[in-house]
C-alpha cells in the first residue's frame, strides 16, 4: 500500500467516525425530543375515535342477508309462475273460473308481482265481478306505479261499474304512459262523449243546484226591497240593495239590468252600460239589458251604439213599440249628424296647418338624437360634421290675400278640447286649398336678399345646389374685378368655389391684401387655401404670389391659428401654414 | 465508503428466546415479544438511553408470544396486537397490559404472523389486523369485532393443509381496496383481494415463504418483496399484472448466505428471515439473514415499468437490486427486524442468540 493509498484511508476511516459521532449526536437528541413528546402526549388523551369505515363482515352479512332473501323470493317466484301459467292456459281455453283459481294460488305463493293481480282482473272482468277487478288491479298498481295494462283494466271495470270519471282518469292515466295506445285512444273518446252527457249534468247540477238555490232566495229578497226603494225613486238605496244581492248570486241578469236603471236614474252612464253588459253575458237574449244600454248610451251621445242595441230590442221582440220609437228618434238624429257633418280637428289641421317645412328629399339621411349613458359613449374625439342649408326656393303665397276665419283661429286654440267638437264649415277654405302656406324658417326669413326675385340665399361651401332656374342665374360670376372691400366681400359670399377662383385670379395678386381688408376672416382664408390646393395645383399656376401677399395682410397671424384641423391637414395648406410660421 | 453502514449501537442480552421486536410509535421505545424457557410469553418495553435500554415494562402471559404488531392502532393508543404458540390473538393496552382488551382464538397451533393496518393512516379503510396460523388459514380481524374474524381464508377441511408463515396488508389506499398476501411453507404465495374476496394472483415459489412486504401498505400496490428459505429473495413488481405471466420480479439467490472476510459468499444457503421497507425511503429494504447478517438493498427501477406483448396486453417489468451493505450482527440468525418510522436509519434486530440489538444505519440520506 503505498503511502497516498494510506491517508486517504486513513482520512475515511476519520470523516466516517466523524459521521457516526455526530449521528450518535443526532440520536441522543432525538431520543430526548421523543421523550418530552411521550409526556405531552400523556397529557392530553386522544381526542373522540375518528370515523372509521364500517366493519367488513357486517357490510358483508347484511349484503349475504339481501342475497338469501332474494333467492328465496324467488324460489317461491318460480313456484308461482308455474301457476301462472296453468291459469293464462285456462284463460286461453275460456274457463274463467279456474284462470281465476290458479292466478289466487299463484298470488299466495309470492305476492308481489303485478301480473297476477292483473291477469286475475282480467279474468274477474270475463266474468261481470267488476268491483273483485278493480280491487285487483288497485293491488298491481301498489306494486308497479306504471303498469298500464292494470289501468286499463281498472277503467274496462270501472265503465262496466258505470263510474265513467273514473274511467276517464285511468284512460288518460293509460294515454299519459302510453300515449300511442290506440285503444285507449278510442275508448277515451267514448268515454268523454257519455262523461259530456252523464256528469256535467246530473252530478254537477244535482250538487250545484240545491246549494245555488239557498243563495237565490237570499239574493231575491234584497232584490225585492231594491225594486220597491225603486218604486219610491230612492234610486241610491235600491242600487246599493242590488249590489248585496249580486254579491251572494251573481248569475242572475236581472239583479244587473234593475241595477243599471237605477244608474241610468243617476245619470251614472258608464256603470249602467257595465252592468248591461254583465247581463247580456249571462242571458244574451235579455230585451231589458238591450234596451237601458240603448238609453244609456243615447244619453251619452254615442247615437250609432244606441241605434245597434235598439236594433237588438227590435230584433228580439219586435212588437215592441217603445223600441221602434226610439229606433225612429235615434236615426233621425244620426241623419241630422250626417247632414251638418264637420270636419273633426284632426283632419282639418292636416289639410291646412302643415308646417311648410322642406319635405325631406331621398338624398338626406335622418340623424336621430342618440341618448346613451356615458359609459357606453364612444371615447373618439368628436368629428366636426360640415352642415349645410337647404331651403328650396319655393313660390311664396300672398299672405295678404289670405283670411282666416274665427272658427279656424277657434279650432287651433281649442285643439285640446274640440273631441264633440261641432262647427261650421270655414267660408274661405277652398283658397287655402290651393295655395300652400309657407312658414319660412327663421335663418330663411331673415335673410332677404339683395336680389328682388329670390328668396333664397346660400352659405355652403363645397355643395353644388339645385337651385331653380330662376335662381342661378344670379350667381353669375362679376364681369369685373373688385375695386374695393365691400364689393369683394358681397360677391364672394354667393360665389361657387369655382367661381370664387376666377374671381379670385381676376384680382391682381398686389391689390389682393387691400381689397382682403378688415374683413377678412378665417372663412375666407380656408376658401382660398382650398382654391389654391385645388385650382392653382391643376391648372399649374403658381400659389406663392398669393401666399405672399396674403402674408402681408395684418391679420394673418391670428388668422393661422385659428386655422382648423381639416384645413392643415391638406397638404398644401400644410406648406403654406409653414410659409406662414416662417413669417 | 459513501455507502451507508449499519452499525451495531446497543447490543442488549435478554433471559428469553426472542421472535419478534417492534418499535412503539411516535417514541424512543420498542416491544420485545418472546418466550420464556418454561413456555410462558413475555412482553418487554425497553426505552432508549443513550449508550444503554432501560427496561420499562415487563409483562408475562401465559402462552409464549410469537408476533406483534402496532399497525392497527392509533399513534396514542399503542394497542399492541399479539399472536401467541396457543393461537391465541389479543390486543394488549401497553398502559394496561393486565386485561387485554381483545382476546380470541385465532388458530389452532401457533399463530406464526400477524400484520395490521388502518390504525394511523386516514382513508385507507378499516383497521383490521390479520393473522396467519399454522393450521393454514389466514384471518382478518377487525377490533371492533371480538367473536369471528371478519375474513376467513382457511383450507378446505379434508386436505392437508399447509404452513402459512406470512402475511401482509397492502393496496389500501382507499376505504374499499384492500389486499393481503400469504406465503405458506410449501412456497406457495397468494394475492387475496379483500374487496372482491377472491384470489388475484397465485404462485409457488422454490422454498417455503418465510416473510413478505410490499414496500408501502397505503399506496396502490407497487412492489412487494418475499424472502424463502434457502436465501431466496424475490423483488415483484406489482404495479402490472399480465393476465398469464402475473407479475415480474427479480430474484436473489444468495441473500441468506455470509459474506466472508474477504467479500467471497460461502457457507451454507442460509434462510432469508425477514425483510423490511425503510419507511422514509420505500426502495431501500434490509434482509435478515440465517447466519446472523443483515443486508440493505436498494432497488432500482427499469426504464420502461410497462410494456406490451404481441396481444397488447401489458406486462409489468423488474427493476434490478443492488446491495448496499452487508453486516454479520451474530453467530445464531437474525430473525426479526423493525425500522423506526421516526428517525431514519434507527432499527432494532431479534436474533436467536437471546440478545436485541439497536442498529444505527449512516449515509442512508444519499438514497
Amino acid at each position: 500500500m503505498n503511502p497516498v493509498e494510506q491517508i486517504k484511508l486513513q482520512q475515511q476511516i476519520k470523516e466516517s467516525s466523524e459521521d457516526l459521532q455526530f449521528q450518535m449526536k443526532e440520536l441522543y437528541n432525538w431520543e430526548k425530543r421523543m421523550k418530552e413528546k411521550e409526556k405531552k402526549a400523556k397529557e392530553n388523551p386522544e381526542d373522540a375515535d375518528q370515523k372509521m369505515p364500517p366493519i367488513r363482515s357486517q357490510v358483508d352479512h347484511e349484503s349475504l342477508k339481501l342475497l338469501k332473501e332474494n333467492t328465496k323470493q324467488s324460489h317461491w317466484k318460480s313456484k308461482a309462475d308455474q301457476f301462472k301459467i296453468q291459469g293464462n292456459e285456462h284463460m286461453k281455453s275460456g274457463d274463467f273460473e279456474k284462470a281465476t283459481l290458479s292466478y289466487t294460488k299463484a298470488i299466495e305463493l309470492y305476492d308481489k308481482e303485478p301480473i297476477y293481480y292483473s291477469n286475475r282482473s282480467l279474468c274477474h272482468i270475463k266474468l261481470q265481478k267488476f268491483n273483485e277487478a278493480v280491487s285487483d288491479c288497485d293491488k298491481a298498481l301498489k306494486l308497479d306505479g306504471k303498469y298500464v295494462k292494470a289501468f286499463y283494466r281498472r277503467m274496462l271495470a270501472n265503465e262496466g261499474l258505470g263510474f265513467t270519471r273514473l274511467a276517464l282518469e285511468d284512460c288518460l292515466k293509460v294515454l299519459e304512459i302510453d300515449p300511442k295506445n290506440t285503444e285507449a285512444l278510442n275508448c277515451c273518446q267514448r268515454l268523454k262523449n257519455v262523461s259530456n252527457e252523464t256528469t256535467h249534468e246530473s252530478e254537477k247540477l244535482s250538487k250545484e243546484n240545491i246549494k245555488e238555490n239557498d243563495v237565490k232566495t237570499n239574493a231575491d229578497h234584497f232584490k225585492n226591497q231594491g225594486n220597491d226603494f225603486l218604486k219610491s225613486g230612492n234610486y241610491e238605496k235600491a242600487a246599493s240593495l242590488y249590489s248585496e244581492a249580486i254579491k251572494l248570486y251573481n248569475k242572475d241578469p236581472f239583479y244587473f239590468t234593475n241595477r243599471s236603471l237605477c244608474f241610468i236614474k243617476l245619470e251614472k252612464f258608464d256603470e249602467a252600460i257595465s252592468d248591461c253588459d254583465k247581463a247580456i253575458e249571462l242571458d244574451d237574449k235579455c230585451v231589458k239589458a238591450y234596451y237601458r244600454r240603448m238609453q244609456a248610451n243615447e244619453c251619452l251621445g254615442l247615437a250609432k251604439r244606441a241605434l245597434e242595441d235598439c236594433q237588438k230590442v227590435i230584433e228580439i221582440d219586435p212588437k215592441n213599440s217603445e223600441a221602434k220609437a226610439s229606433f225612429q228618434r235615434i236615426n233621425q238624429r244620426i241623419k241630422r249628424y250626417d247632414k251638418s257633418k264637420v270636419l273633426t280637428p284632426i283632419q282639418s289641421t292636416e289639410d291646412f296647418f302643415t308646417p311648410s317645412f322642406t319635405k325631406p328629399s331621398d338624398t338626406l339621411i335622418k340623424v336621430d338624437p342618440i341618448d346613451k349613458p356615458a359609459h357606453l359613449r364612444s371615447k373618439k374625439p368628436l368629428k366636426r360634421v360640415d352642415i349645410n342649408e337647404f331651403i328650396e326656393a319655393k313660390t311664396t303665397a300672398n299672405y295678404s290675400n289670405i283670411q282666416v276665419s274665427d272658427e279656424i283661429i277657434d279650432y287651433l286654440f281649442n285643439t285640446g278640447e274640440c273631441g264633440s267638437f261641432v262647427k261650421e264649415e270655414p267660408p274661405k277654405k277652398p283658397k287655402l286649398d290651393n295655395d300652400k302656406i309657407k312658414v319660412e324658417t327663421p335663418s330663411a326669413s331673415k335673410s332677404p336678399s339683395s336680389n328682388s326675385n329670390s328668396v333664397t340665399n346660400s352659405k355652403s361651401l363645397l355643395e353644388t345646389h339645385q337651385l331653380s332656374n330662376a335662381t342661378s342665374t344670379t350667381y353669375r360670376l362679376p364681369e369685373m374685378p373688385p375695386k374695393s372691400t365691400a364689393e369683394f366681400h358681397a360677391n364672394w359670399k354667393d360665389l361657387s368655389l369655382e367661381n370664387k377662383f376666377k374671381y379670385l385670379k381676376s384680382i391682381a395678386p398686389n391689390k389682393l391684401t387691400s381689397i382682403l381688408g378688415a374683413g377678412f376672416e378665417s372663412d375666407h382664408l380656408s376658401d382660398i387655401l382650398k382654391i389654391l390646393s385645388t385650382f392653382y395645383v391643376e391648372e399649374n399656376l403658381e400659389p406663392q404670389n398669393i401666399l405672399g401677399e396674403l402674408c402681408k395682410h395684418n391679420e394673418i397671424s391670428i388668422l393661422v391659428m385659428f386655422m382648423d384641423e381639416l384645413d392643415k391637414n391638406d397638404a398644401i395648406s400644410k406648406q403654406i401654414g409653414q410659409i406662414f410660421l416662417r413669417e | 465508503m459513501d455507502k451507508p453502514r449499519m452499525i451495531e449501537h446497543i447490543g442488549h442480552a435478554v433471559d428469553y428466546t426472542v421472535f419478534d421486536v417492534k418499535w412503539i410509535p411516535c417514541s424512543a421505545k420498542f416491544a420485545v415479544l418472546g418466550s420464556k424457557p418454561k413456555g410462558t410469553g413475555v412482553l418487554e418495553i425497553y426505552e432508549l438511553n443513550e449508550t444503554k435500554v432501560d427496561l420499562v415494562k415487563s409483562i408475562e402471559k401465559k402462552s409464549s408470544f410469537k408476533c406483534g404488531t402496532f399497525g392497527a392502532s392509533s399513534l396514542r393508543n399503542r394497542f399492541m396486537a399479539i399472536g401467541d404458540f396457543d393461537g391465541r390473538l389479543q390486543i394488549l393496552d401497553l398502559e394496561r397490559p393486565e386485561i387485554p382488551i381483545f382476546n380470541t382464538k385465532a388458530h389452532n397451533g401457533i399463530v406464526n404472523a400477524i400484520d395490521g393496518i388502518g390504525g394511523t393512516q386516514i382513508n385507507c379503510g378499516a383497521p383490521e389486523i390479520v393473522t396467519g396460523g399454522k393450521d393454514g388459514s389466514v384471518k382478518v380481524w377487525d377490533p371492533r369485532q371480538n367473536d369471528e374474524p371478519v375474513v376467513d381464508i382457511s383450507p378446505p377441511e379434508s386436505s392437508s393443509s399447509r404452513d402459512c408463515w406470512a402475511v401482509t396488508f397492502g393496496d389500501s389506499h382507499n376505504n374499499s381496496d384492500r389486499v393481503i398476501a400469504a406465503g405458506y411453507d410449501n412456497g406457495d404465495l397468494k394475492l387475496v383481494d379483500l374487496r372482491k374476496l377472491a384470489v388475484r394472483w397465485e404462485k409457488t415459489e422454490k422454498n417455503g415463504v418465510c416473510s413478505i412486504q410490499f414496500d408501502r401498505k397505503d399506496i396502490p400496490m407497487n412492489k412487494m418483496v418475499v424472502t424463502t428459505l434457502e436465501g431466496g429473495l424475490h423483488v415483484y413488481d406489482m404495479r402490472t399484472q399480465h393476465p398469464e405471466k402475473g407479475f415480474a420480479s427479480v430474484s436473489e439467490k444468495n441473500a441468506g448466505r455470509s459474506v466472508g472476510s474477504n467479500g467471497v459468499i460461502s457457507g451454507p444457503k442460509a434462510t432469508v428471515w425477514a425483510v423490511k421497507h425503510l419507511p422514509q425511503n420505500r426502495d431501500i429494504f434490509v434482509t435478515c439473514g440465517g447466519t446472523g447478517s443483515l443486508r440493505l438493498w436498494n432497488y432500482e427501477y427499469p426504464g420502461k415499468r410497462k410494456l406490451k406483448d404481441s396481444d397488447e396486453k401489458e406486462y409489468g417489468v423488474a427493476g434490478s437490486i443492488y446491495l448496499l451493505n452487508s453486516t454479520a450482527i451474530s453467530t445464531q440468525p437474525a430473525h426479526c427486524f423493525d425500522w423506526n418510522t421516526d428517525k431514519m436509519g434507527l432499527g432494532v434486530v431479534g436474533a436467536f442468540d437471546q440478545t436485541v440489538r439497536v442498529l444505527v444505519t449512516t449515509k442512508l440520506n444519499l438514497y
